[in-house]
Order: structure tokens, then sequence, then C-alpha cells
């Protein structure tokens, strides 16, 4: 009796190469949505291209600056740097004097700054 | 209207390459920081570090200690010479670091006019560190406590004989070499503000400069003479903090004096 009410209202459901079909379709429509709206971008996608090409030139220059392999351009920088040494900029002397001063105004002497270790070397384990 | 304008694949290549770049950087400029550490600055985080190492077995061999003396046991006897091993050895360990970074000190400082003295000075600093080395093999070889009690009582008459009169020596003629150091950088300073004359409003104010300049120099040469003298006359096995705080206070007459030249310096750098 519970068996025949059971399966009564029951429908056998679609077969698998259908439902198959349908989650393929389903899922194709929800990529063709996405990809439609990065192929008509918007302004703040355009931005962060920009600024993507702007990183890419400053990491691109930097690196460039830092490497210290520049043969081609050493001899170049040697014809420039003599001309910066042999008159020192405002900002350097500044920077020499300030340092000066600084040196001068540390009162730390080197029994502080190298003070020993202190190490308890009695070791005859008697009662203090 | 086109829709194609800005393929997706080119948004990607652009923001994959920016951020591969970005990444480079990043780890450029850290690697570039890191291996900045000037040995200087690697001796103090080394010693730093030994001496961090030293407080927590020092607190295992005080524990140790406290309980053979409560109960004189075999047990808590071998307890006590394992940790006691354990304390030589990182004990020494923390000498050496200290030594190297005595010697990095040195190292630091301008010695232009006494490389000798600098380079005698290093090897005492090298000849400690060595010993505290052959300290360690001591003590690995070390079979009972009463081994590592008489490592322990030659450690202390090593450093009250000879390296901590050594050291302070040293420590000496680095307050000295620092104090030279000043005032030869007043000296350069003085030369390259004097050098531009047409920056003083007349030629009597850059004289008056010039006078207070050359009174700072004349005295502050008689203070570091005098500190040169004092420690040319100091008995180099017997020195203590005390003579090296008298060698301090001789180079802080120079630095007083060296002071002076602060507004002076000031004033004219603002003119350059």
């Amino acid at each position: 009796m519970e068996t025949e009410i059971l399966t009564s209202n029951y429908q056998p459901p679609p077969p698998f190469k259908d439902r198959l079909a349908q989650k393929v379709a389903a899922i194709k429509s929800k990529l063709a949505l996405a990809v439609s709206g990065l192929k008509s971008p918007k302004s703040l996608t355009i931005i962060t291209l920009v600024i993507a090409a702007v990183v890419v030139m400053i990491s691109f220059m930097a690196l460039q600056n830092r490497s210290p392999k520049t043969s081609e351009r050493a001899p170049q920088a040697e014809v420039q740097v003599p001309k910066v040494n042999s008159t020192p900029t405002v900002s350097t002397i500044n920077q020499n004097v300030n340092q000066f001063i600084s040196k001068l105004e540390d009162n730390q002497g080197f029994t502080q700054k190298l003070s020993k270790p202190i190490v308890d070397l009695d070791l005859s384990f008697q009662k203090e | 209207m086109p829709r194609n304008q800005y393929p997706v694949s080119c948004i990607k290549y652009f923001v994959s390459i920016a951020l591969v770049f970005a990444a480079v950087y990043l780890l450029h400029t850290t690697n570039n920081v890191l291996l900045a550490a000037s040995p200087l600055e690697t001796a103090q985080s080394d010693y730093n570090f030994q001496s961090s190492q030293f407080r927590n077995v020092k607190e295992r061999f005080a524990n140790a200690k406290a309980a053979y003396i409560s109960f004189k046991t075999a047990a808590s006897k071998d307890q006590a010479f394992s940790t006691s091993k354990e304390y030589l050895t990182q004990a020494s360990t923390l000498y050496i670091a200290y030594y190297a970074l005595v010697k990095e000190y040195g190292n630091s400082l301008d010695w232009s006019d006494k490389s000798d003295v600098h380079t005698k000075l290093a090897t005492t600093m090298d000849d400690a560190s060595t010993y505290f080395l052959q300290v360690k093999d001591a003590v690995t070889r070390a079979q009972t406590l009463e081994d590592l009690t008489k490592i322990a009582a030659d450690i202390d008459k090593n450093l009250k004989d000879k390296f901590d009169p050594q050291t302070y020596y040293t420590l000496a003629n680095y307050e000295l070499a620092s104090g030279k150091q000043l005032y030869r950088q007043f000296l350069e300073l003085a030369q390259k503000l004097g050098e531009s004359k047409q920056s003083f409003a007349n030629s009597s104010t850059l004289l008056n400069w010039q006078t207070e300049i050359d009174d700072i120099k004349a005295k502050s040469t008689i203070s570091i003479n005098s500190a040169q003298d004092q420690l040319d006359h100091m008995p180099q096995t017997r020195v203590n903090t005390g003579e090296v705080e008298q060698i301090k206070k001789a180079v802080d007459g120079t630095k007083k004096e060296l002071l002076r030249a602060k507004p002076l310096f000031l004033e004219a750098a603002k003119l350059f």
C-alpha cells in the first residue's frame, strides 16, 4: 500500500545525455556573458591597463638603473661623475655637516657600546 | 560599433607582465636591502643572537646547579655536568661573537695615521677568539664535572690576566681613533666651507669666521695630542674600565672644542 503511494507520483529523470547538455549550455552562457563584458571594457579596465603599463615601465627602468653590469653606460657615467665630485653640492655639504654634528653629540663611549658579556664562571658548586 | 577593440588576451597579457615585473622588482629591492647589511651590523646581530641563546642556557644551568647543590646525588651531578657543558660551550660562542663585534667596530673606524695599531688590535681580538675555540674543544672532550670546573677556572684566569686588559686597551684606542676621525672631519669641512669665499657677505666676515675656526683647530689639536699622550703611557697589560674612561674624557674635551664649530659650520653651509 505504502509502496503504491510513493511510486504513483514518480516521474523518471531525463536521460543523462540531456542533463549533461543542459549543464554545458548553462556554463557556456555564463562564460559568454563574462567574455562579452571584457570585450567591451569599462573605463576602469582601461585605467588598470594604463597603470599596469606604467608599472612595467618603472620596474624595467629601476632594474636597468640598479644593474651593476652597465658596461656600455659606464664611460658616460665616468665623464659626468668627476664634475659632481670636484664641486660638492649644497646637499652633500649639509649632509656632511649634519653627520659631523650628530657624531659630535653622541656621548656614548665604547665601554657602553661594547660592554663585556656577563658570564658567571664559578663552577665550584658550593652553597653561596 | 566594433566590440573587439580591446582583446581579452591583450589585457591578460599586460596584467600578467605587470605582476611579474612588480614581483621581480620587489624581490630585487628586498635582496638589495638584505645584502646591504654591513659586516658591523652582521656582527652586532650575531652577538645579540648569541646573547639571547646564552640567557636561555644560563637559566637551565642555574636550575641544574641549584638541584645538585641541594641533593648531591649522582643523577643531579650528571644533570649539572651536561648543563655545565652546554653553558660553557655557549659562553665560549658568546665570547667569540663579542670579540668579532669588537674587531668589526675597529674596522669601521678610520685608522689612516695608525694602521699598524689597527692591525695589532685586530690580531689580539683574533687571538682571543682562537682561545675560546680551543675552550670549546676542551669542553667537548671533558668527561666529568670536575674537568669542566677546571676549564671554567682557566677561562676566568685568562680573562682577568690577558683578554680583559687587552679588550680595554683596544676600546681605549677606539675612543682615541674616533676622536681623531672627528678632528679630521672638522679640518676637511672647515676647508671646504672656507673655500667658498664669495659666499660670505664681505671679507671681514670671512676673516672672523676663519679666526674662530683656527682657534678651534688649535685647541682641539692640543686636546687630541694630550689624549694620544695618555694612551701612549698606558700600561697595556693592566688596562681597566677606569683607564678607558680617562681616554674618553680626554676625547670628550676635543669633542667639546669641535662642537664650538657647530654654529659656524651651519652658518657657512647656509651660505654655500
